[in-house]
């Protein structure tokens, strides 16, 4: 319940969305606080870029998960797969030497 | 990135390496920027008194010390030095001069601290010097100063800087002229 997990083009998807947006908003800070005389006003919008960043990716959101990965089935379920495909094709050729 | 620490982690550590970038072009940014600060120090008044002891200077083992006390005038406008990424000002008068002994001698007349644009224009009148002034050699004798005002930019992040105004010459300093204490 508590795993929060997300498939593998979310991570590559999470990881783009993370630099993308930090490093949009540092751009974006630098030149505001540079037109602005301001170094506080640029230390704000850059924490506004991690906030937003931390927003889109940390949560599992369902936009993340949208290729699951397809496990294999176990190996317990093969087994008793094949044991009963075994059994059905022993049957089978009982029958056809009963038959013939 | 598969579990909610990871992804955590990751946008932690990147935007850390992200402010480092942010931080770094701000210093380099900081050192172009023009400005044409302006200051002038005048002495008014030299007067040279020995005493034991003065403002800082706590000799008692000596009678005479030869202290000199100077009453100055101070103009100065240093509000273009304030850009974004200057914390505060360190303002200082300094007097120069040399000695047979010591060929170059500076001396602090008086220092502030500006930490706001507007208390940066300065115009100082009657101002005593506020370091007593006392020279290795103990003597005051034949000695010419010249007077001239430094600035220290502290930045928040980034590169000391430094400037000074031109100086004024030609103070000499007189003989002693009573006793202080």
């Amino acid at each position: 319940m508590f795993e929060f997990h997300i498939d593998f083009q979310g991570q590559n998807l999470a990881e783009q969305i993370t630099q993308g947006v930090i490093s949009a908003f540092g751009v974006i800070a630098f030149l505001a606080g540079l037109i602005a005389q301001d170094i506080r006003l640029s230390m704000y919008i850059f924490a506004a870029g991690v906030a937003i960043a931390a927003f889109l990716v940390i949560p599992a959101w369902p936009y993340l998960r949208k290729n699951p990965i397809k496990w294999l089935p176990s190996r317990e379920k093969l087994a008793a797969a094949a044991a009963a495909s075994k059994q059905e094709s022993s049957t089978s050729d009982l029958k056809d030497k009963k038959a013939s | 990135m598969n579990s909610l620490q990871n992804r955590a982690n990751a946008v932690m550590a990147f935007s850390i390496s992200a402010i480092f970038c942010l931080l770094g072009a701000i210093a380099f940014s900081a050192l172009i920027i023009p400005s044409n600060p302006s200051g002038a120090v005048a002495l008014d008044s030299i007067k040279v008194v020995t005493g034991r002891y003065d403002k800082n200077w706590v000799d008692y083992k000596t009678r005479n010390n030869e202290f000199a006390n100077t009453i100055m005038r101070i103009d100065a406008d240093l509000s273009s030095l304030f850009h974004w990424n200057t914390k505060q000002l360190f303002v200082y008068a300094v007097a120069e001069y040399s000695t047979p002994t010591h060929p170059k001698n500076q001396i602090v007349l008086w220092d502030t601290i500006i930490k706001r644009k507007s208390a940066a224009v300065i115009s100082k009148r009657g101002l005593n010097n506020k370091y007593s002034l006392i020279d290795v050699n103990k003597k005051w004798t034949d000695v010419n100063a010249n007077v001239s005002l430094h600035w220290n930019i502290v930045p928040y992040v980034g590169f000391m800087t430094y400037g000074h105004s031109k100086a004024s010459e030609g103070y000499a300093f007189p003989l002693p002229s009573g006793i202080q204490t």
